[in-house]
């Protein structure tokens, strides 16, 4: 198996694969850390007491 | 194209302004606070933006600059090698599935701020009861 090299453009290839990681991980965090201050809202509302007009607790999914 | 970060070519350019759009639809979205009103102006700009989709597409054919011709989805078939046409194929495919993912994500997150603004005011409601 030959050894791949990037040749005169291995900086710009390893950039932009570094911007993309960057990128999408940075989308992921910032929809997982959403969700979790969403859901922790929805927690301190059924805590208080307030519940939705169905009647379920707030933090329930469904 | 290839071999520099940019160049005012048709097609980079067009997918440029695609971005400023989507800045521009997350930026309008968070500046209207009623979020129907939200939703609304959101969705005209969605609907003018729906524009620059064909134009991306046919641009790389109606002006000749730097980006060759279309060489993927052509009448015809691809003029890629199987080389470059498979590992392409299959990240296309793949970076689909995940924003698939996380659009779904984004979704259920924007289901629970609405039910907390719900919330919101009925805790508000009944404080002033």
């Amino acid at each position: 198996m030959t050894k791949m090299t990037l040749g005169p453009y291995a900086s710009f290839i390893v950039t932009s694969y570094l911007a993309v990681v960057l990128g999408v991980a940075t989308l992921i965090a910032w929809i997982a850390i959403d969700y979790r201050n969403q859901v922790q809202r929805l927690r301190e509302f059924d805590e208080s007491g307030v519940v939705r007009r169905s009647g379920r607790g707030a933090a329930e999914m469904t | 194209m290839w071999g520099t970060y940019w160049e005012w070519d048709a097609r980079m350019t067009s997918v440029l302004i695609l971005f400023l759009m989507y800045l521009g639809l997350m930026a309008l979205w968070r500046a209207v606070e009623d979020p129907t009103r939200a939703a609304r102006a959101a969705a005209v700009l969605t609907l003018v933006g729906a524009i620059n989709i064909p134009i991306i597409k046919f641009s790389v054919d109606w002006w000749n600059t730097l980006h060759q011709p279309a060489s993927v989805f052509r009448m015809g078939g691809s003029t890629l090698d199987r080389a470059f046409l498979i590992p392409l194929a299959v990240m296309a495919i793949a970076f689909m599935l995940l924003f698939f993912t996380l659009h779904l994500a984004a979704m259920r997150n924007e289901i629970l701020r609405r039910r907390v603004r719900s919330l919101q005011i009925v805790q508000a409601g009944q404080k002033a009861a």
